[in-house]
């Protein structure tokens, strides 16, 4: 058996084995994995994460994270996930490994991930007609894994076909530190796919979205409206697409920062996006809230309502919209007599819950 | 699989500068400096490195297997088979032979444990591993005999065993697999046991050494040639490798055909100075019409597959299973 000198320059040497072999941060993560036989990991720059275990068989990015010892270089993130007390070579492998899986990352990185990508990969991968070996070949140029767990983000402006470039590349940064995030823009609409990692469930990673993508950064406001999709398989990705533009429907402009729908969120309320706008807008209710849209004091009415029936007393309303309560109370009584209701009625309250979405939807057509 | 075996004062980065001329697979090339770097010039510590390397894995048998070591009576005395078979056998079962390397000098049963274990949870067949006996102090043709004859008693005593004497396949690696092409071709002339299929992995065939790639790799990763050298001096014994008196079923490279042969897999390692006999050995095969399935791993050396992890070990683990599967139950699971 080696002795602890030579055990320790057989780990440098393998690693540096790795290096100048030009190993993929991959399989630097399966090396690693392999010679402390237990699961490592490896989280890049742009969010993508890399797990194996000791087999060599790839894990998902999900880990418990009280397990690892880990190790961080610049921006990369290591670990190996040991099972009981640390072994002697620990410290060393994981260094030796940050280090290596730091240069093979940079050296051999397979596509530009901090750009928009191509257009025609998302489109492929978004697409439900497209057979499953297209889909896969496409999800795998993006850099995305047929079998880990995404969700994809549908992106609007103001106006149809109104999101930027620049806009959209702002987003598409923010979205990286929730995992593996891809974006292009899709006819009118942007589309982000999201490779999510680390999260309890889809609940956890839409408010980690709504948090990441709508904050405010160094005063700056982006302004936009966002469907989120429902999170599924790589190769199901067009069924979050279709869920995240039927989201986004319901999610209404604001002008001061972005505004959310959640598709998981809304349920069985996103079946309402399939009836016909002219249906609803037969509805005098519906056009009279329309109507409100067009002036300045009508678009505050409506803010007051919805932020009312959302938390469900005039205080509370008043606080989400930095109002008194009285001013609220006064915009309210305003509404009851225009629509005809009386908020403190359920059945009216669901009625305009009702017409809201309904107004929304039609504000917002299908893109 | 366990990297603690490491052996020797060599110190590692010489070993490094020196197989950095090959080409070889990232992590193949790198892991390399894991495993123990052991020549053929010293027997004993040869074997004992091989014996100290399966020693954790034949400690273990997973659920689902049932082990047991058989003495069979032989023509000369007895020799050992390890019968490995799933717990809750449905018989009769498919059968493979299993006949490990080791160069003919070293290498045993224990080696191989492990990879039996697998192959019964994968594909629940039946195992018999042989303890063959090894050279200098059983030269040709002691081991081939023992092999021809557990293959016999497998065949006699199909209905006892719990197999299907009609479903044998001969599994075979380096060494192993010089031995199972000997075996095939003194069954096919002797009117032995049919066999149902073949499986070789990198075998050792040929005791000319005449081929380019023995030629050229002398100091590969896992095989030398040097190595090569030694283990035909030994397993031939009084008979000088080369030399026009050797029988083909000692070097079955030196074989006059393979008409009649079975079915055969060929997995062949890149940098390896025993590729271009495994080459050879395809041509000649498909010449004489038997079915063969041959793939040459890339930037493999012999013995690479012990890196379990590596990507293009797992494809060549993985293709083993799906090709016995295919062969011993016509595809069906």
């Amino acid at each position: 058996m080696d002795s602890d000198a030579e055990a320790a320059l057989r780990v440098i040497d393998y690693f540096d084995a790795l290096a100048m072999r030009s190993a993929t941060a991959e399989m630097v993560v399966r090396g690693a994995a392999a010679i402390s036989e237990a699961a490592a990991g490896l989280r890049l720059p742009d969010g993508t994460t890399i797990r194996f275990d000791a087999t060599g068989a790839r894990l998902s990015g999900t880990a418990d994270r009280a397990k690892h010892l880990a190790y961080s270089a610049g921006d990369v993130h290591a670990w190996i996930e040991r099972d009981g007390p640390q072994q002697a070579l620990d410290e060393l492998i994981l260094e030796r490994f940050a280090l290596t899986a730091t240069s093979a990352a940079l050296q051999n990185a397979p596509i530009a991930t901090f750009e928009l990508s191509d257009p025609s990969f998302l489109e492929v991968v978004l697409s439900v007609s497209e057979p499953l070996a297209e889909r896969s070949v496409a999800l795998r140029r993006l850099g995305l894994f047929p079998d880990s767990e995404l969700l994809v983000l549908a992106i609007a402006g103001e106006a149809p076909g109104s999101v930027t470039e620049d806009r959209l590349g702002e987003l598409l940064r923010r979205s990286r530190s929730l995992g593996t995030a891809r974006a292009a823009q899709l006819g009118p609409l942007g589309a982000i796919a999201i490779q999510t990692q680390s999260f309890a469930d889809h609940t956890e990673a839409a408010l980690a979205v709504e948090i990441t993508l709508g904050e405010s950064r160094g005063g700056e406001q982006i302004s936009f409206r966002c469907g989120i999709g429902s999170t599924v398989k790589g190769l199901d990705a067009a069924a979050s697409w279709d869920s995240a533009r039927t989201a986004l429907r319901f999610a209404r402009w604001q002008s001061n920062g972005a505004s959310f729908a959640d598709s998981d969120k809304l349920g069985a309320i996103a079946a309402l996006a399939h009836v016909a706008s002219d249906r609803w807008t037969a509805d005098w209710r519906v056009r009279s809230l329309r109507e409100l849209t067009e002036t300045i004091s009508g678009k505050t009415d409506l803010e007051v309502l919805e932020s009312y029936l959302t938390h469900g007393s005039l205080r509370m309303a008043g606080n989400s919209l930095h109002m008194h309560h009285s001013s609220v109370a006064a915009r309210l009584a305003r509404l009851e007599e225009k629509l005809h209701l009386n908020f403190s009625m359920p059945a009216d309250v669901f009625q305009a819950r009702l017409c809201i979405y309904a107004a929304t939807l039609v504000e917002h057509p299908h893109e | 699989m366990t990297y603690d075996h490491v052996e020797n004062a060599s110190i590692p980065d010489n070993r490094n500068r020196r197989w950095k001329k090959y080409a070889l697979d990232e992590e193949i090339g790198a892991g390399a400096v894991l495993l123990a770097d052991v020549s053929l010039e010293d027997i004993p510590h040869f074997r004992e490195v091989w014996r100290r390397i399966s020693l954790p894995s034949s400690a273990v048998t997973p659920p689902g297997v049932q082990h047991d070591q058989i003495e069979i009576s032989t023509r000369r005395g007895s020799v050992v088979v390890h019968r490995y078979a799933p717990q809750d056998a449905r018989q009769p079962l498919s059968a493979v032979l299993l006949l490990h390397g080791g160069a003919f000098v070293g290498g045993s049963v224990a080696s191989v444990h492990s990879q039996a274990c697998d192959l019964v949870l994968a594909l629940g067949v039946a195992i018999i591993a042989v303890e063959y006996r090894l050279a200098p102090e059983y030269p040709y043709p002691a081991g081939l005999d023992d092999c021809f004859e557990a293959l016999c008693w497998m065949r006699d005593n199909a209905e006892t065993i719990g197999i299907d004497a009609s479903r044998i396949a001969v599994h075979g690696t380096s060494a192993g697999g010089g031995l199972a092409v000997a075996l095939a071709l003194k069954s096919r002339d002797v009117g032995g046991p049919p066999i149902h299929f073949l499986f070789l992995t990198s075998p050792e065939l040929d005791d000319r050494l005449h081929t380019e790639s023995m030629t050229r790799y002398i100091d590969t990763p896992g095989l030398t040639r040097r190595d090569a050298e030694i283990s035909w001096a030994l397993y031939l014994g009084h008979q000088t490798p080369g030399s026009t008196d050797v029988s083909p079923y000692a070097a079955p490279a030196r074989a006059n055909d393979f008409l009649d042969f079975p079915p055969t897999y060929l997995a062949l390692m890149e940098f390896d100075p025993l590729r271009d006999e495994g080459l050879e050995l395809a041509r000649r095969l498909l010449s004489d019409g038997v079915p063969l399935e041959l793939h040459l791993f890339p930037g493999t050396f012999h013995g690479s597959s012990a890196l379990t992890h590596a990507e293009v070990s797992r494809r060549e683990a993985s293709e083993e299973i799906d090709v016995l599967r295919r062969r011993l139950f016509d595809g069906h699971v």
